[in-house]
């Protein structure tokens, strides 16, 4: 029992990590971007859970919803939500891959 | 002398595993929906944009179809669309174990005070001389940080208890209530193929926390199931996990290149993931190692990333995706190798893939000393079966 609470690792793998861009700075915003989103979706659950808890009785204890126990009902209504949240971000994605299927017709002429 | 407590003793103890607090489990859950929707939304039209575009305009710049890894490589990376659904795919992977590891932080004093207490069930047999192989040590495998075997201190359990919650999150809550679909899946292979058998000892190979060997215990209820692994912090979380599920594994530290089991020792070798996280030496060492330790006309199952059929140029490399991206460099050249060969070099008699479905749901029921489980699950995966041959003599051994 030695060892000091808490972990040890650190949160960074060893071994290699590509760029998937062209610009290494890229890599890291759309990383910190799908964090930040992350992050929102958790600020968003906490909220959801004070609902369901302030629904359910007029008050509450500081640690109820940290103890607050999800049921299934309400998993697959968040799961439901994060799902539409994610396929909204990416939409920037959606645009590119049907750009690149069929090239947007730019209306060269139609104006002139 | 105190008696070990009893397994319902020590869950009364401390929630086990270690249950997520609020926010933690909305970022675990959140991670498995984003890793849904990159699988089945996003990733999907990579193939499409490569069939329909990206592998015309190679063949009209070079004047020849894409052939090798290398092309398909070089197309792929410079895809916008490519670039965007890898880099969140990776980001995902780094998600999950960030995830997990403030569950684990945490509680991990608990899970060291609880996985020090004398447990019941199995043994555990640790070797502090043990030397992590390099194919572990070069870098962490999975992303997961400080890999299977980092530990820092004597009774560290944590890169198992990452790995307990991690894998669930990786796998979108559908390798099985107890992790085991590996594991499920080749018993359910071998029951449906051999249900004439009564094995004594079984052997998992590669266990880590022993999530692909309890399938066999729950299974074959007379067996001694053992489990081996190089990570120590695995198996001493793999020890209590399994006495909290009331099962007899008999995990040790060991290296499956060179063990310290007898000859003719085991009715069945398995291993699930493990020889893709080797190296070819290893693989080879590992095939003749399993020979020796088999009993005659005992039997080796592997389920792993073999190359078991032609596999298109742009399926093999987004297959690959995971060796590339997520350290697990070996799987490439794994593919390459002919395992089958390479099984019968070793001295196997037969050997072959066999189709079966992977089973992440596994109900086992107990009938007269034999488990009996049903399953359904993604569709059929190939596992390697290989048999000692029955009048196996060793090289150089009497006639």
């Amino acid at each position: 029992m030695s060892a000091p609470k808490g972990s040890p690792v650190g949160r960074v793998s060893k071994g290699p990590r590509d760029s998937y861009f062209s610009d290494p700075a890229i890599d890291k915003l759309h990383t910190m971007l799908m964090i930040t989103i992350q992050e929102l979706a958790v600020a968003r659950d906490r909220i959801d859970s004070l609902e369901r808890l302030l629904e359910s009785s007029a008050v509450i204890k500081p640690d109820a919803v940290d103890n607050f126990v999800l049921d299934e009902k309400a998993r697959t209504a968040r799961s439901s939500r994060q799902s539409l949240m994610i396929k909204r971000i990416f939409r920037a994605t959606e645009k590119e891959y049907k750009d690149r299927l069929a090239p947007v017709d730019l209306g060269n002429g139609v104006f002139s | 002398m105190n008696k070990p407590p009893a397994t319902t003793d020590l869950l009364s103890e401390k929630p086990f595993p270690p249950l997520p607090l609020h926010d933690e489990e909305s970022r675990q859950d959140f991670v498995v929906n984003l890793r849904s929707f990159l699988g089945q939304d996003v990733g999907t039209k990579n193939y499409e944009i490569y069939k329909s575009k990206s592998e015309p305009e190679f063949i009209a710049a070079e004047g020849r179809p894409p052939e090798t890894l290398e092309d398909a490589e070089k197309i792929f990376t410079n895809e916008p669309y490519y670039q965007f659904w890898s880099a969140s795919q990776r980001a995902s992977q780094e998600m999950v174990w960030d995830s997990v590891m403030d569950t684990v932080d945490r509680t991990l004093d608990d899970m060291r005070t609880l996985a020090a207490r004398p447990l019941q069930l199995g043994s555990l047999s640790l070797n502090p001389e043990a030397a992590v192989p390099d194919y572990h040590t070069v870098y962490d495998i999975h992303l997961q940080p400080g890999g299977y075997h980092t530990e820092l201190s004597e009774d560290d359990v944590a890169a198992g208890a990452i790995y307990d919650l991690g894998v669930p999150i990786y796998g979108r809550r559908l390798f099985g209530k107890n992790n085991e679909a590996t594991g499920a899946t080749m018993v359910n292979y071998f029951m449906n193929n051999h249900p004439e058998a009564e094995p004594a000892e079984i052997l998992d190979m590669g266990c880590a926390i022993g999530n692909s060997t309890e399938p066999w215990a729950r299974a074959y209820l007379r067996a001694k199931v053992s489990g081996i692994d190089v990570a120590a912090p695995c198996l001493r979380y793999g020890h209590l996990r399994a006495n909290t599920m009331g099962a007899a594994l008999h995990l040790s530290q060991q290296n499956a290149e060179a063990t310290d089991f007898k000859d003719n020792q085991f009715d069945i070798v398995a291993s699930a993931l493990l020889f893709h996280e080797t190296s070819v030496t290893a693989t080879r060492n590992i095939f003749r190692e399993t020979l020796r330790i088999l009993k005659p006309g005992g039997f080796m199952l592997a389920f792993d990333g073999f190359k078991t059929g032609d596999t298109e140029l742009a399926q093999e490399f987004l297959g690959l995706w995971e060796a590339y991206n997520n350290n697990e460099k070996f799987l490439i050249t794994l593919r390459e190798l002919d395992a089958l060969q390479e099984v019968k070099n070793a001295g196997f008699a037969a050997a072959s893939f066999q189709k079966t479905p992977f089973i992440t749901i596994f109900e086992p029921a107990k009938k007269s000393g034999v488990g009996y489980m049903s399953g359904s699950g993604w569709g059929d995966v190939n596992i390697l079966v290989a048999q000692k041959s029955p009048a196996h003599k060793p090289k150089g051994a009497a006639a």
